[in-house]
């Protein structure tokens, strides 16, 4: 191994944590429910992507198809079952595994244990012994180009500030005329677009599968356990420590053991803080300015 | 307890080595006896206390002294905010103390300072002797610090008896339980809606059986924030009569109200918070013709 | 009468406001189901005994969710973890020790593995005060992880003494529960089995009534409904937790074990995601606050699915996903509480009762 093949792996790692959560972490971040779906969703966008590549769409096209299957999916969910759930934390949370169980089920019911794979575009890099493809290198800047549109999204926008405003004062909200049941609607949408977009991005890549889902929950619960209630922050900052941790452990020990350390890190992280890294910034932001 | 100051009041130790005995020998629901490892760590704190940077509020507080609850510096930010500037504060024995203020004096936050709910930024709180700044809210309940909360913080779907049976079984044995339960519920006038929802109780039976919750687990201090607000006249008043009778049979308090009536009918000394501060203290006549409280009521902030 | 009063005398520790089920009329009929089910191997046969016995060594997983979840309020996906974790180290231990030692002693040490385990991870999450979203997240993280660990572990250097951990095909050959050693030892398995699991449930489902309706038992439900409020009453919620999560651990444990030696077998599908889901199910659908609710909700979901998928049906998963969802939104305190609340309202109307009132104390 060395520094080149580090950073690499790295790079791979961070784009991984941050997509794989990005989903998940908009609606616990913005409506505190956690979808215990979300890598059913990622699952469905995957099935989207691939299915239409396989009907003959351009893969750019399929991509998007992927997206706005689990986007309208989403939505479908979010008015006729979750929406019912706000005040009761636990029940939202079983009743999206529900949801994940009949949809990995329904999936393997209507295309079988699998279908016809798209391949991995774009060729590969070299660089001496090393080789890398360089789709996945790719993803890198998407995942940043993702963080960096929800940041736009939240702060530069009336339907962020909306949104904002729901989150930490539904009633106030209400109040000043913001229709809050829409602004759950349109997370909800948002967050199932996101995992629909991880679902697409990855179905290249991956073995599109109808249990695929659970390849990305250990590292997106992760993520939201160590990263906290803030989205852009928490998502972020996880994501550059997991992708760490993950790169460093991988490398020296193997693949499994980076999920060993990543499960690890978020024991001692809420061991150590009780809201995430996003907690121990506030800490430490309130303390500068106590002083 | 601490043998120490014996010597100054007999008396005062007495009653607490008494209680104290009572508590410990009674079976806890979670199975320990944390008065024997508290009693250890507070030996501990006392004597670092006392041998180190000679702190003069412990010497102060604790059996043998009149003063049950002492706060040293007592500071809280929130943010950038102070909610409690630098308050020294402090109730004797068997007192009952009302604390008054404007909104947003820092009343409840002093509270739940005192009860653990929040953590001091700075400054220190003594009780009985012993140092609680960092003591989490069920040790300081443990050592006879009670609460009632502003809204009434009952155990909705839990019956009168259910929720009253979760206070008395801290302080008895199961073979005196139902009937200690039943005593306690007859003492606020609850006995007869005991198989009620808490829930479904009015908001003055709430208010009651919460500070007859408080009251059942045998403290020294209780702490009320706001008992009266929403109450009829005649719920008022069976408050009044509540919290008089406690404070007959010994129990200090501490109690924040808005209505100066309840707070004359009731009180013999009373601070004034206003910025977080500690603006006046004296006794309630004193407060009520002071022209600078009138003008920080009325003239606002 | 005499009689009467002394049977009455014997139901009070397991009666209470947390239990359904209060009453002459529920213990009669809690003893007649009781001899039916003993009876079940003598009228049905060994192999139907053996099959029966998979739902109600379930039905303690059950109960160690309801504990936790419905009694204490922390919703635990990882029950599995415990289970799995007693499942695997029995097969360890009975399979190392075989030869020199009863198997039956391997049992109360696996159940003390899960115990510890569940005692390191709820030290950290409620000692570290941890949400409750979070503890549902990282209780399913673990069971995941330790399904990678499990299915990665075929190589040979994945040897735990004499066994192989044997990676994704996990551990065949487990031996059954055995009492004694050599020509004198009995061995549980058949009709012998399903009595011993049949005794472990019902120890447990007894010893957890009277535990709920005692001191510990208010001292969780007060946890359950306000953990501020209760920690205002003098209670430490974080040891309450703890200690309700370690027992939890120990009763999934105690499943496992029984387990891995009713198949003689143990694989890394028992961390999986479907199987950590199975539980809330069972818990979910019968009432989460109701141990009756989870036992009765284990065997009749446990004996539906047996049947689609012995008719090859891929529907299976799909049926208990939508009862599930459709019990949430429509039942979501559960069948079995609800079908108590409906027997109890016809039972007023009519004035038939002559019990003693239901929730009233002591």
């Amino acid at each position: 191994m060395n520094a080149l093949n580090l950073l690499f792996q790295f790079a791979d790692n961070f784009a991984f944590v941050v997509l794989a959560a990005v989903g998940l972490a908009v609606i616990f971040g913005m409506m505190g429910v956690i979808n215990l779906g979300h890598g059913e969703f990622i699952m469905i966008g995957a099935y989207g992507t691939t299915l239409s590549a396989n009907a003959g769409a351009p893969l750019p096209v399929a991509m998007a198809i992927g997206v706005l299957v689990t986007a309208v999916m989403g939505l479908i969910l979010e008015r006729t079952i979750i929406h019912r759930l706000y005040d009761r934390l636990f029940d939202s949370m079983v009743a999206t595994w529900a949801l994940g169980l009949i949809l990995t089920q329904g999936m393997r019911i209507l295309f079988g244990n699998s279908i016809p794979q798209v391949s991995t575009p774009l060729g590969n890099i070299a660089y001496g012994e090393f080789s890398y493809s360089t789709y996945r290198v790719l993803l890198l800047p998407v995942a940043l180009l993702v963080l960096g549109g929800l940041y736009v999204l939240f702060t530069r926008t009336e339907f962020g500030i909306r949104a904002r405003a729901t989150i930490q004062d539904p009633d106030t909200a209400r109040a000043l005329g913001v229709d809050t049941d829409r602004m759950y609607t349109a997370t909800f949408v948002i967050g199932s677009a996101l995992a629909g977009l991880t679902g697409a991005l990855y179905a290249p890549t991956l073995t599109v599968v109808p249990g695929m889902g659970s390849s990305f929950l250990v590292e997106a619960f992760v993520a939201v356990v160590v990263g906290g209630p803030s989205v852009l922050l928490g998502t972020t900052l996880s994501g550059g420590l997991l992708g760490t941790i993950d790169a460093v452990f991988t490398n020296l020990f193997g693949t499994f053991y980076g999920q060993i350390a990543m499960l690890l890190t978020a024991i001692v992280v809420i061991r150590v803080l009780s809201d995430g890294l996003t907690g121990l910034v506030e800490t430490v932001r309130n303390r500068v300015e106590g002083e | 307890m601490t043998a120490t100051d014996t010597d100054i009041d007999t008396e005062t130790t007495e009653v607490s080595t008494a209680e104290t005995t009572d508590a410990s020998e009674t079976a806890r629901p979670d199975g320990g006896t944390p008065d024997a490892a508290d009693s250890g760590t507070t030996d501990a704190t006392r004597a670092t206390d006392t041998s180190g940077r000679q702190s003069p509020a412990v010497a102060a507080t604790g059996p043998g002294t009149d003063t049950l609850l002492q706060t040293d510096g007592l500071t809280k930010r929130f943010g950038g905010f102070t909610a409690i500037d630098d308050v020294d504060f402090s109730v004797e024995t068997g007192e009952l103390r009302c604390l008054i203020g404007p909104n947003g004096a820092g009343k409840s936050t002093l509270l739940k300072l005192i009860t653990g709910r929040h953590d001091a930024t700075s400054g220190a709180i003594y009780y009985d002797g012993t140092d609680i700044t960092t003591r989490r809210p069920n040790e300081r309940v443990d050592l006879g610090i009670g609460m009632k909360f502003q809204v009434p913080s009952v155990f909705d779907e839990l019956t009168a008896y259910e929720n009253m049976r979760l206070s008395v079984q801290r302080t008895h044995a199961d073979a005196h339980l139902d009937e200690a339960i039943l005593d306690a519920l007859e003492r606020i006038d609850l006995a007869a809606r005991a198989t009620t929802p808490a829930g479904e109780l009015s908001h003055g039976q709430q208010g009651r059986l919460e500070i007859g919750m408080a009251a059942a687990l045998e403290p020294d201090l209780l702490l009320l924030d706001e008992p009266v607000a929403g109450l009829s006249v005649e719920e008022r008043n069976e408050v009044a009569d509540l919290v008089t009778e406690l404070n007959d049979d010994g129990i200090a308090f501490i109690v924040i109200e808005h209505d100066i009536d309840f707070v004359a009918e009731i009180a013999h000394e009373v601070t004034v918070l206003h910025g977080g501060e500690v603006f006046r203290e004296g006794s309630i006549e004193a407060i009520r013709d002071d022209d600078d409280v009138r003008r920080i009521y009325l003239g606002g902030e | 009468m005499g009689l009467a009063d002394a049977l009455d005398r014997l139901r009070r520790p397991f009666e209470g406001p947390n239990t359904l089920g209060n009453g002459r009329a529920f213990w009669v009929g809690f003893l007649v189901v009781l001899v039916g089910l003993v009876g079940y191997p003598i009228g049905f046969g060994s192999y139907a005994a053996s099959s029966a016995a998979l739902y109600l060594l379930y039905a303690i997983l059950a109960l160690s969710l309801t504990v936790i979840w419905g009694y204490t309020g922390i919703l635990s996906f990882g029950q599995v973890a415990f289970f799995g974790v007693a499942g695997y180290s029995f097969a360890l231990l009975s399979m190392n020790l075989e030869s020199a030692l009863t198997t039956m002693l391997a049992l109360p040490v696996a159940v003390g593995i899960a115990a510890l385990a569940a005692l390191v991870l709820g030290y950290f999450m409620f000692y570290g005060e941890v949400r409750d979203v979070y503890v549902t997240i990282l209780t399913l993280v673990v069971a995941l992880v330790l399904n990678t660990f499990m299915a990665q572990t075929a190589g040979s250097e994945w040897t735990v003494g004499s066994v192989a951990l044997g990676g994704f095909n996990g551990i065949p050959a487990i031996p059954s529960l055995t009492f004694g050693v050599g020509e004198t030892a009995i061995t549980l398995d058949g009709a012998a089995f399903y009595w011993f699991t049949l005794a472990a449930l019902v120890a447990s489902y007894l010893g957890l009534r009277a535990l709920v309706n005692g001191r510990f038992g208010y001292a969780m439900v007060a946890t359950r409904e306000d953990e501020d409020r209760t920690e205002m009453l003098g209670y430490d919620v974080r040891r309450v937790k703890l200690l309700v999560f370690v027992l939890g651990g120990a009763l999934a444990g105690l499943s496992g074990v029984l387990y891995a030696t009713w198949g003689n077998y143990i694989s890394p599908s028992v961390f999986g995601i479907t199987f950590a889901s199975i539980p809330v199910v069972w818990v979910a659908v019968g009432g989460r606050r109701s141990l009756l609710g989870a036992v009765v909700a284990t065997v009749v979901i446990e004996w539906f699915r047996q049947q689609l998928s012995a008719t090859g049906s891929q529907y299976a998963l799909i049926v208990v996903g939508v009862v599930l969802l459709a019990s949430i939104l429509f039942v979501p305190e559960g069948v079995v509480p609800r079908l108590d609340a409906a027997i109890r309202g016809a039972r007023d109307r009519f004035g038939a009762s002559n019990d003693a009132p239901e929730g009233t104390p002591e």
